[in-house]
């Protein structure tokens, strides 16, 4: 098989990996890797860890008036390009 | 040496990740499901029927009815949306601003936006066009920082790796960090490779989306992401360290 690569060239291509951004071959070399190599699954495991709490902590709920703002803006611009195309009362 | 059999997919993230992962023979990249459509504006021909049959009916929309279009479509991303203001502006009353701010400017180029293409990749180039266009010129200074003056974070770590197990003390430490550690150490990172990072990992949105929503080269969100998320790396060790959270034996 042809498809080794050392741990530099797995760690190299890590983001991309788990962003699912490489081909299937190119992924595959790096799966064949990390089933050979437990510091590199470490790594990838880690980072996967990473994403993981950026995620939990940037969850969010926009605040209630702030949908209600956004809606009542929308109505507003509606409203004003409505009346300027209403043809001039005689 | 079979090391898999002795660590479950429990274990490992990365192994149920990749477990998980369809494999589609026939495509050049394995993308992410429910993200295949990247394209903000154009479409195969069978899609492109498809639209232009929607786009007739959307040709002789009246405002009220383009105005009911848009609520019901783009409302549904407000969330999203203002947890990227929020992690743009670093702050609340400003995110409110630049979400409302980039709703308005949605619905004005409602019309041009084709029905059927990415509306959430369209609203997050619009989002952040504001950010930069209209929030950051008010504090005058519309370029993005880049970070090109902090030295290359790449270097610290891509060449090799700890031992097995230091990690795992790691995983722990970080999981028990709280939120506000977290978002203070994004709030650290530079503008553009913050933005970057929350757009890959929280929305995940494939590079191609991020090129467009940050108008940049595929090139340039790589090196963003690459270097932003190795200088997350080590200020969320920081965050750990500061905190005491990890135990002792497992020190870097």
């Amino acid at each position: 098989m042809n498809n080794e690569i050392d741990c530099t060239a797995a760690l190299r291509k890590m983001f991309e990996f788990l962003d699912s951004e490489m081909t299937d071959i190119d992924a595959d070399e790096v799966r064949h890797h990390l089933n050979m190599c437990a510091e590199c699954l470490d790594e990838f495991d880690y980072q996967m860890a990473v994403r993981a709490v950026v995620q939990r902590s940037c969850r969010c709920e926009a605040p209630a008036e702030l949908r209600a703002k956004v809606v009542a803006n929308l109505r507003i611009t509606t409203i004003s390009v409505t009346k300027q195309f209403r043809p001039p009362s005689p | 040496m079979v090391i898999t059999e002795a660590r479950t997919a429990k274990q490992s993230a990365v192994l149920s990740y990749v477990m998980n992962l369809p494999i589609e023979p026939d495509s050049p990249t394995s993308g992410r499901a429910g993200e295949h459509d990247t394209e903000l504006a154009t479409a195969t021909p069978d899609e492109a029927e498809a639209r232009s049959v929607e786009h007739e009916t959307v040709e002789h929309e009246t405002d009220e009815e383009l105005a009911e279009r848009f609520e019901r479509d783009a409302m549904e991303y407000l969330d999203q949306l203002y947890g990227a203001a929020l992690r743009m502006t670093r702050n609340p009353a400003d995110a409110e601003d630049v979400v409302q701010e980039a709703y308005l400017r949605a619905f004005q180029s409602f019309r041009q936006f084709t029905p059927g293409t990415n509306l959430r990749a369209w609203l997050y180039r619009i989002l952040t066009n504001t950010y930069i266009n209209s929030y950051r010129k008010k504090q005058r200074q519309p370029q993005l920082s880049d970070g090109e003056g902090v030295e290359d974070w790449q270097l610290h770590r891509a060449a090799g790796h700890d031992a097995v197990g230091l990690r795992s003390a790691e995983m722990e430490a970080l999981d028990q960090l709280p939120d506000s550690a977290v978002t203070e150490a994004l709030n650290e990172l530079p503008d553009t490779f913050r933005l970057a990072v929350y757009l890959a990992d929280v929305e995940g949105f494939s590079y191609k989306e991020i090129a467009e929503i940050m108008e940049t080269p595929i090139g340039t969100v790589m090196s963003r992401l690459n270097r932003g998320r190795k200088q997350l790396r080590e200020l969320l060790a920081d965050h750990v360290r500061d905190r005491g959270l990890l135990r002792s034996g497992a020190t870097q």
